[in-house]
């Protein structure tokens, strides 16, 4: 005699979206991301000289060539605020973005050579991803909270305002929007192989067009012409207030912020529908 | 004794085109649109197989239905391109069906090939909670089992060295271990014992059998060797060219598969 007619789980072949089950599955292996987690720092110290350093050092270096080009040679008009904790400011909040975004693109072609004959939901491997640039960024603030009390010490008038503690919002602004433009290149590059090669390149040109080492502002009047780049870059409106609530030395584009937040969920959501429909048979098409 | 069904498939069929995947780049995407809107046949199909557009399907399942007991050795049968390893891999959740659905209770470990969700960074004992972890299990659990996990696999010594370090033996040791003690209802495992030796061989054997004797778990169970699945499994099932050719006895199953391979 057969009992029992009743199945815990179910694979078919719909595409369905069903947000509460996800949800789920997110909370239940929640013992898996942070596993990721700490995998994705335990790698860092491992055959390495630098180890964390490297996180340090890295937007420092970067800072201080932006400054050399930018504020030295060619005069961008940072507004009394020194070049370089202006360009280190922009700097670090960008690299959040820039390194979570490539790490996010990679979640299929990752998942096919390391996860390949193992079954878990992919989404697990962003949520992680997530977390990972998080606790990095937060070891980078660090560096641009120390670099803000060298120079009230040297002299300048510098104060981190009440203000500094919202750059919460465009930090998850930033994390949304490396979630969702990652999850769409992810998706396309599961089947369009050659456009790796491109990715470096485009995320270059989305920096200097993003205004992570100058104001807004200042393109306005320099380069007219190209403006509109500018104007319609949703992350430069982000950047932007990330810096102004850090030191407190512009208006925060309120305007600006609010495009930038529709922008945001419609790519985010664009992301999420694509990437999962993907999810189930990418092995198939990768 | 009232019999469980653990697994349930209903209709399964997969279907895989042929040609139009493996393109690659968009360039080449954009040229075959254009050559099938002028009417054309694109001339990278010429290359190695005649292109014929009403041929471009390629159905590895078609139409499978089965039950699987709880508590049972399964032997799965079937030529090289029978379709073993695409019904392995829905079952696994790695792909979807193209039609049907499978039902099943618990959860399901796979060792469809050696290895499967180590990292070669990590050391042994990292990725035994790694794999516990994909496997939904919860740490307290993990650790419950983690001494036998590598008495089985005889890695004691090795187990805080990077898994890049192992011999092919030691990986695929530990890999069979930590499948066949984590707490998954249904055990699938593709040829994945042919790398250990003979002496890790038999102990392995002798685990799948109490795996399902003593603790009551499915194990559905791919191998060529017909005496292994002989002595190994109750129930059998045989696949021919994506279709499901016989599903009972182990000892009829074989026969039929004995059959089908001396037709060829």
């Amino acid at each position: 005699m057969i009992t029992d007619e009743k199945f815990e789980n179910i694979i078919d072949s719909t595409h369905k979206i069903r947000l509460i089950p996800i949800f789920k599955e997110i909370i239940k292996y929640h013992e898996l991301i942070y596993i990721f987690v700490k995998k994705d720092f335990k790698i860092l110290y491992k055959q390495t000289i630098l180890g964390p350093l490297l996180y340090i050092i890295q937007p420092i270096i970067l800072a201080f060539t932006f400054t050399m080009v930018f504020n030295r040679i060619g005069e961008v008009d940072t507004g009394g605020v020194p070049g370089f904790l202006y360009n280190l400011i922009g700097i670090t909040f960008w690299n959040y973005f820039a390194t979570s975004f490539m790490a996010n693109t990679e979640t299929f072609q990752k998942a096919a050579q390391v996860y390949g004959k193992v079954y878990f939901p992919r989404i697990i491997l962003i949520v992680s991803n997530f977390i990972t640039y998080l606790i990095r960024f937060v070891i980078q603030l660090a560096v641009v909270v120390l670099c803000i009390f060298f120079y009230k010490i040297k002299g300048y008038n510098i104060t981190i305002p009440y203000t500094a503690f919202f750059i919460i919002i465009p930090l998850l602004m930033l994390g949304l929007f490396s979630i969702g433009i990652g999850m769409i290149t992810t998706t396309i590059i599961s089947k369009y192989k050659d456009l790796v090669a491109l990715l470096p390149l485009f995320v270059q040109f989305l920096m200097f067009i993003s205004a992570v080492i100058y104001p807004i502002s200042a393109l306005d009047t320099k380069m007219s012409h190209y403006f509109w780049i500018i104007k319609y870059n949703p992350i430069a409106y982000v950047i932007e207030t990330a810096r102004c609530l850090m030191i407190n030395n512009a208006n925060i584009p309120y305007k600006g912020l609010i495009y930038s937040i529709v922008i945001n969920i419609i790519i985010f959501i664009i992301g999420f529908i694509v990437f999962h429909k993907k999810e189930k048979n990418y092995i198939d098409s990768i | 004794m009232s019999k469980q069904i653990i697994l349930k498939a209903e209709n399964i069929s997969k279907r895989y085109k042929l040609g139009e995947i493996g393109f690659g780049s968009m360039a080449e995407d954009l040229n075959s649109a254009w050559y099938k809107l002028i009417g054309k046949s694109y001339s990278n199909h010429k290359v190695d197989i005649p292109y014929d557009p009403t041929n471009k399907e390629f159905w590895a399942l078609k139409n499978i239905n089965l039950e699987i007991e709880k508590g049972d050795i399964v032997g799965v049968l079937g030529a090289n391109g029978a379709g073993k390893s695409t019904l392995l891999k829905i079952i696994s959740r790695l792909t979807t069906p193209t039609t049907g659905c499978i039902k099943y209770n618990g959860h399901i470990s796979s060792i469809l090939e050696v290895g499967t969700g180590f990292n070669q960074e990590l050391t042994g004992r990292e990725n035994i909670f790694l794999n516990g972890s994909i496997l939904g299990m919860k740490k307290k659990e993990i650790v419950s089992k983690f001494d036998e996990i590598v008495d089985f696999s005889e890695t004691g010594k090795f187990i805080d060295t990077p898994l890049k370090r192992y011999s092919s033996g030691m990986y695929v040791r530990l890999a069979f271990s930590i499948a066949a003690h984590l707490n998954s209802e249904i055990l699938i495992i593709d040829e994945a014992l042919a790398v250990g030796d003979a002496a890790f061989h038999e102990r392995a054997i002798e685990k799948i059998k109490s795996v399902s004797k003593n603790e009551g778990r499915t194990v559905l169970f791919v191998s060529h060797n017909i005496d292994l699945i002989k002595g190994l499994c109750k129930s059998g099932i045989l696949l021919k060219k994506g279709e499901l050719r016989s599903d009972g006895h182990i000892d009829e199953t074989i026969k039929d598969y004995l059959k089908i391979s001396s037709q060829i």
